[in-house]
């Protein structure tokens, strides 16, 4: 070795083992990261199924409350499903979902071959919080196969809901529609009304929307009771982690639209979404 | 010169000796990046195999539901891995009754109280995911 490559060894060392520090370093990072992304996607699923089980027991506690209308209600507290797993049930209510199946039932008045459905009733049971309807939007789709549909003349938007309010539609608020190919044909048609509530207190008692055929319409329509559906919204979030203290917490928020009548009645889950956020 | 003469034996052990250590510690490192990796996958597996008895879960009859163990059957795409239902009554509801419903999925041949993934939520009776039956 020449006098000016002392040290050049050591260097050598030095680098090689700085490499291989950093190289396994950045690996056990890379499989830590890994692992801990697995258990988070695991525990996110696990909170999800939880929400679930929460829109399940608020369905249940709502048919099981009393007969009474305007006493209906589901729990709201946290509930433990096991271990540090739980989920909390909300009643903020945005969305309302009907079909009717026109065509096929009675109490459609028809005006110079045009069928309106008209007053409708809509009730908000809670007693402390108003909801606005947003918007309305109808689709529809022909049980004829060779008869294909249009529908035209859709007017009902922005009705305010104040508290245990009622709204009746009256003769000029209807959802109209002309068969353009084939008058009288059965049709399916959507009705999705969207609303929101004020979102300021909480009640103690859940937003339902009830939704049926009014007062028998005018001359010429055969109006038939129509049992009364009630629809609403639940949020649920499932919590995976320490229940209290400022641990690590997974959530996952779902928002849930259901309709049906009480009691033992068959309830249909409508809609489903995950949320972006969870309800405090 | 003297000096330069070959290795000597003791510079040949500690060489062997150092050589032994680092290749020790890459085996034992490598080791337990496999098994990391090796759970990792298999929790991915399980969480598969959990959603998907989740799924049929959720679009099987209420009445199909019985309370009770079931041991499901296995998943033909990966096999090496066993899925346990554990079905049992919640309290309360009047008519309607609720089931709590437990999914836990292990390795074959493993323990079922260490499972990979746990999975748990409720069913209501004559609820359904939309217009079904």
């Amino acid at each position: 070795m020449k006098r000016g490559d002392r040290g050049a060894v050591l260097f050598l060392v030095v680098v090689i083992i700085g490499l291989a520090a950093v190289l396994v370093a950045s690996t056990t990072l890379f499989f830590l990261h890994s692992a801990r992304l697995m258990q988070y996607r695991i525990e996110r699923q696990k909170a999800y199924y939880l929400a679930q089980a929460g829109v399940m027991k608020a369905i249940q506690d709502w048919r099981a409350s009393s007969a009474s209308e305007a006493n209906r209600r589901y729990g709201r507290s946290n509930q433990v499903v096991t271990g540090n797993q739980i989920f909390k049930t909300g009643a903020q209510a945005d969305f309302a979902y009907f079909t009717f199946d026109v065509g096929e039932r009675a109490g459609w008045r028809t005006v110079s071959g045009r069928s309106r459905f008209q007053q409708f009733r809509i009730r908000n049971i809670s007693t402390a919080e108003s909801i606005t309807m947003n918007a309305v939007f109808v689709s529809w789709t022909s049980l004829d196969p060779g008869n294909p549909i249009g529908v035209n003349n859709l007017r009902s938007v922005n009705l305010a809901l104040g508290p245990s309010g009622d709204y009746v539609g009256g003769v000029n608020t209807y959802i109209e529609w002309t068969n353009t190919f084939n008058a009288g044909a059965p049709i399916l048609l959507t009705i999705q009304w969207w609303f929101a509530d004020d979102n300021g207190t909480v009640d103690s008692r859940t937003h339902e929307i009830i939704a049926w055929n009014g007062a028998p319409a005018a001359p010429g329509a055969a109006s038939a009771a129509r049992p009364r559906t009630h629809t609403f919204c639940i949020h649920s979030t499932g919590q995976v982690g320490q229940t209290g203290g400022s641990a690590f917490k997974v959530l996952e928020p779902v928002r849930a639209a259901i309709s049906g009548t009480p009691g033992g009645g068959r309830v249909e889950i409508i809609d489903w979404d995950k949320l972006d956020k969870s309800i405090p | 010169m003297k000096n330069s003469r070959g290795v000597t034996l003791v510079e040949l052990i500690m060489t062997i000796t150092i050589a032994a250590f680092l290749l020790g510690g890459i085996v034992l490192f490598s080791s337990q990046q496999m098994t990391s990796t090796a759970r990792v996958r298999d929790q991915l597996i399980a969480l598969y195999l959990g959603q998907k008895a989740m799924a049929q879960i959720n679009n099987t009859a209420y009445t199909s539901l019985p309370v009770g163990t079931t041991t499901l059957t296995g998943d033909p795409l990966f096999t090496g891995f066993q899925t346990r239902r554990v079905i049992t009554a919640v309290s309360g509801g009047g008519t309607v009754t609720l089931r709590k419903i437990e999914l836990r999925v292990a390795r074959a041949g493993g323990s079922f109280a260490q499972a990979l993934v746990s999975l748990t939520t409720y069913r209501q009776s004559n609820t359904t995911f939309g217009n079904g039956t």
